[in-house]
């Protein structure tokens, strides 16, 4: 059977006038993948278009000769997005489904979040900076220079780390085509001003708030089309089954120094499970960005939540025990020494893929030390002081100061097959220590389970097995 | 008739990794030229063991002094030490295998694939060459008694005027904020970045640097092949030809030289001109290898071949144009098309730190198609170009372009009009030279026709068609510009290597 490549481009179906956005009264981007012969590369799968920041004013940003300063002249027009998910922080959930029956085959909640955790355990700072990265996903990891981005528009072609995308190629035919439905973020969880750096700037909020528009949409994807015989064969074979990895999505307050979650999340076959932290309060905030995956933070001498809580200890249960770790991921001596706590780092790079083909990643030093630590004095420091603050010197060649922070292990990187967690729930703990006179305000807890599913097509009737 | 064996290459053939442990010996010799001239040089390979395709080919170059003084040139940044070659060709008893002309322009693309993290480790000290950009703000120093909290975190560089490229978040060369004071030797905050002293070219053959390149570099035949020279009867060579001796092609001159350019000729050190060819023993397996080869069928090499086409185009006007160019390869298998869109202009040198290796984008964006067979190979042109980006990427393997979309396209940057209203690279000056004149400068598109597993399409007498569409307004810069396409199209060939013989099968 030959097979021939071709660039499938598919529009929006609810294309409306073409501009999408809560302000342009179109949250949801709805792309239908027909029912064809064809075999789709999912890998190669894109979301193009073009994205638009628009201050509060209703005009352009003006972040690239402002950002720097402490009284900006408009700080109402310095609002940017997150650098290291790019336009993937504007998706917040998306579902694909059949397009034939309606068949969810994944949908993921907080997508954007799931981006926070993975796309910087990808990409290091120097494909961001000049590794074509701006160019697909639209972020440049580095708050200044994306935020320099986001004074124009910008063109993207981003890909979507869905795990049904990612796995093998996707007989079209067999699927019943597909329906990509994206809801977008709202527009306070993908912008935000600079109040992180100097408290004046708290712009973007008057008038409704900055927002941001995606137009010029477009789903493309690499197919491979069969000979007229094999598109006979494609077409007459309805049963069969096919196996992919998906992600779920789950979400939980932490409002206690010793947090413990229990979650059904019934999966047969269980890769990994990674987790990310933000205060409550940043997300949806034009005053924080809703994409950072800090730690368990508390409030500094100004009010703001700056102060990391100690993190002393992390444990994952299945079915009450520990499982896969048969011991509490103990982070307390380092957080207390001031230095990057190894072990929990190690898991955490280990969970999505194998640390020993990792080769890329937005974590290092700068990002693991960067929050001031309260009333801890680590060695060699003062009181209150970050080895390396934001507030410091801009770094050129190096990472922002800002913590990259995730919980995560992997269940089976050796058969890819994982655990069962049917009828045996997944536990998780979380253990801290607030500094004295400090209170913990919620923090959400964003927990994404990966795990293999296998469809079971018989005769025109698909069930999805998880 | 040529006849294939059907029979692939062992893994001790390939550069991939063995199925099973090989006792492996190896040998590495200087092999010199058997003639070397300015124009090229030929160096023939004896019949022993099985040629290394990653052995280095050691060259280097002089640049004459003006009024006693050395000019200080450089390496084209974004290609190196391949600058110095024009074309390149390996010959199986006087036949031609592969051929690879514009050794310069097509190893700039491949070299922009290279991980920011090789290129500064690697490709860098081996091949010369400066091109990772990161992070940076603007040009201008703030004056010592004008420092305050804003300039110390900008670098102490000024940075308010965007559309200039001063503005906070361009991009740059790294080092341009500490780089060295000439004339103290210590570091200093400056605007100028100069290319490091070890790899200024010089006057002098003994001081002037030396670079090597892969001979897979050179010869796409070799990728993926190790060549069994024992069981070729037939002479084995491979030639090189010198690129022109000019600014822009072989190597660059810095702004200070700027008015004696003309001036200024490159010389090949012809003693300087070598390979470190290192040949492998496989004393388990030689016997078998040659039997196979000298008695028996031998073995199909399959392999890509990159043919190079290349057209003027007419100097850019104001409204729509529509290029369109044919490109017969009528009978071939073809892979991919990738297209470059080299800036031209009276002196031909191209721009400046990047030489004549450039791929300039259209300010105001363009449309990109391929017709095959009579049919768009894209339903729609594409002329986003994040997915022109994108397309480009899925041509080596998925292995994405390493640059910033600065360097790739306009996007971001101008107006409307395509007048440039926020500069996302840096003002300051890499050897005099302001590092804006690199917006947009690597612009290369192309189209993957090969499909999951390699197979290519094969053409018929009808030329495929190569169209772009853009629409020029009147204050538009590129206006009176003139480009020259550069189509590299990768191709499907076979060998076959039996009775010490090589025969073309495709």
């Amino acid at each position: 059977m030959a097979y021939r490549r071709e660039l499938i481009q598919i529009r929006p179906t609810n294309l409306g006038n073409g501009v999408f956005g809560s302000r342009a009264g179109l949250p949801q981007i709805i792309f239908e993948i027909p029912q064809v012969p064809k075999i789709c590369n999912g890998k190669s799968l894109k979301i193009s278009g073009k994205f638009k920041a628009q201050a509060s004013t209703g005009v352009a940003p003006n972040n690239a000769s402002q950002f720097f300063q402490q009284v900006a002249a408009n700080t109402d027009n310095i609002v940017y997005m997150d650098g290291r998910t790019g336009i993937s922080s504007c998706f917040d959930v998306v579902s694909i489904q059949s397009l034939s029956n309606g068949q969810t085959y994944e949908n993921i909640k907080n997508y954007n979040r799931l981006c926070s955790s993975i796309m910087p355990l990808n990409e290091s700072i120097k494909s961001y900076l000049n590794g074509g990265i701006d160019g697909l996903y639209g972020g440049l990891s580095k708050e200044v220079s994306t935020a320099a981005k986001c004074d124009k528009q910008f063109s993207f072609a981003t890909p979507l780390w869905c795990g049904f995308l990612q796995g093998s190629p996707i007989d079209l035919n067999l699927v019943g085509g597909i329906r990509i439905v994206i809801s977008l973020s709202p527009d306070n969880f993908v912008l935000r001003n600079n109040k992180w750096r100097f408290a004046t700037n708290q712009g973007g909020q008057a008038n409704g708030g900055a927002f941001y528009e995606l137009s010029d949409m477009m789903l493309t994807f690499e197919a491979e089309v069969p000979d007229a015989e094999g598109q006979e064969a494609m077409m007459s074979n309805m049963n069969g089954a096919w196996e992919y990895n998906a992600y779920s999505s789950f979400y939980n307050v932490i409002q206690s120094n010793d947090h413990s979650a229990i979650l059904n999340i019934n999966t047969g076959r269980t890769i990994a499970t990674i987790a990310n932290i933000i205060p409550s309060s940043f997300l949806n905030n034009y005053n924080y960005n809703s994409s950072w995956a800090t730690q368990l933070l508390t409030e500094d001498t100004a009010g703001t939540l700056k102060n990391r809580i100690t993190m002393t200890d992390f444990t994952l249960t299945k079915g009450g025990l520990r499982i896969p770790l048969d011991f509490e991921v103990d982070s307390e001596d380092s957080q207390k020494n001031g230095t990057c706590s190894s072990a929990k780092n190690f898991e955490e790079l280990n969970a999505i893929r194998p640390v020993w083909s990792l080769s890329n990643f937005e974590k290092s030093p700068t990002t693991e030390l960067s929050l001031a630590l309260g009333n801890v004095v680590a060695a060699g420091q003062a009181q209150d002081q970050a080895r390396h603050s934001l507030q410091e010197q801009y770094s050129v060649c190096l990472e922002d100061k800002i913590k990259c922070d995730n919980f995560g292990v992997a269940y089976d990187h050796i058969t890819n097959n994982g655990l069962n967690f049917k009828g045996t729930p997944l536990g998780l703990r979380i253990q801290s220590i607030a500094p004295t006179g400090t209170s913990m305000k919620p923090h959400s807890l964003f927990l994404y389970i990966k795990h293999k599913n296998t469809i079971v097509f018989n005769n025109g009737l698909v069930n999805v097995v998880s | 008739m040529n006849k294939s064996s059907g029979k692939q290459l062992p893994a001790v053939l390939r550069t991939d990794v063995y199925d099973v442990p090989v006792g492996q010996d190896i040998n590495t010799d200087l092999l010199y030229p058997v003639n070397i001239s300015q124009q090229g040089a030929k160096f023939v390979f004896p019949r022993k063991g099985v040629l290394d395709s990653n052995s280095q080919i050691n060259i280097s170059q002089t640049c004459n002094q003006i009024a006693g003084d050395e000019t200080k040139c450089y390496l084209p940044t974004s290609t190196g030490a391949l600058a110095m070659v024009r074309r390149a060709w390996l010959t199986i008893g006087g036949r031609r295998v592969s051929t690879l002309d514009q050794v310069g322009h097509y190893n700039t693309w491949k070299r922009l694939h290279f991980s920011n993290e090789y290129r500064e480790g690697v490709a860098m000290p081996k091949q010369g060459g400066n091109d990772v950009f990161v992070g940076s703000t603007g040009k201008d120093i703030v004056a010592v008694g004008a420092v305050d909290a804003t300039s110390v975190k900008q670098r102490g560089f000024l940075a308010n005027a965007p559309n200039t490229g001063a503005g906070n978040g361009v991009l740059g060369r790294i080092g341009t904020e500490y780089s060295k004071d000439p004339a103290t030797g210590l570091q200093r905050n400056t605007a100028d970045k100069t290319t490091d002293s070890s790899d200024l070219i010089t006057s002098n053959a003994a001081t002037t640097p030396n670079y090597a390149i892969g001979l897979s570099q050179l010869i796409p035949f070799l990728v993926g092949v190790q060549l069994p020279l024992f069981a070729i009867a037939e002479e084995v060579a491979l030639n090189v030809e010198w690129a022109t001796s000019e600014f822009g092609h072989r190597f660059c001159v810095p702004q200070a030289q700027l008015a004696n350019q003309n001036n200024i000729f490159s010389t090949i050190v012809e003693n300087d001109v070598y390979i470190m060819a290192d040949y492998m023993f496989f004393p388990a397996q030689m016997e078998t290898l040659q039997e196979e080869i000298m008695e028996k069928g031998g073995f199909d090499i399959p392999y890509d071949e990159i043919q190079v086409q290349e057209t003027t185009t007419a100097v850019l006007t104001q409204g729509s144009i529509t290029t369109e160019i044919q490109l017969p390869l009528g009978g071939k298998v073809l892979k991919s098309v990738v297209v470059q869109q080299e800036i031209t202009d009276g002196a031909d040198e191209g721009l400046v730190n990047v030489g004549r290796y450039n791929s300039m984008a259209l300010r105001q964006g363009q449309s990109v198609n391929l017709t095959i067979e009579s049919r768009p190979f894209y339903a729609n042109s594409i002329s986003n170009p994040s997915l022109q980006l994108s397309e480009a990427n899925a041509i080596e393997s998925g292995i994405p372009l390493q640059l910033c979309m600065y360097k790739y396209s306009w996007d971001n940057q101008v107006n409307a009009f395509g007048v440039v209203d926020k500069a996302g690279i840096t003002d300051r000056t890499f050897n005099g030279h302001i590092s804006l004149i690199e917006m947009g400068s690597q612009f290369w598109t192309g189209v993957k026709l090969e499909n999951m597993s390699g197979r290519g399409i094969r053409m018929s007498n009808l030329p495929a068609i190569f169209t772009r569409r853009a629409t020029l307004d009147a204050t538009n810069p590129d206006i009176g510009k003139q480009h020259r396409l550069r189509f590299f199209c990768k191709t499907a060939r076979m060998l076959n290597i039996s009775g010490g013989i090589v025969n073309m099968i495709e």
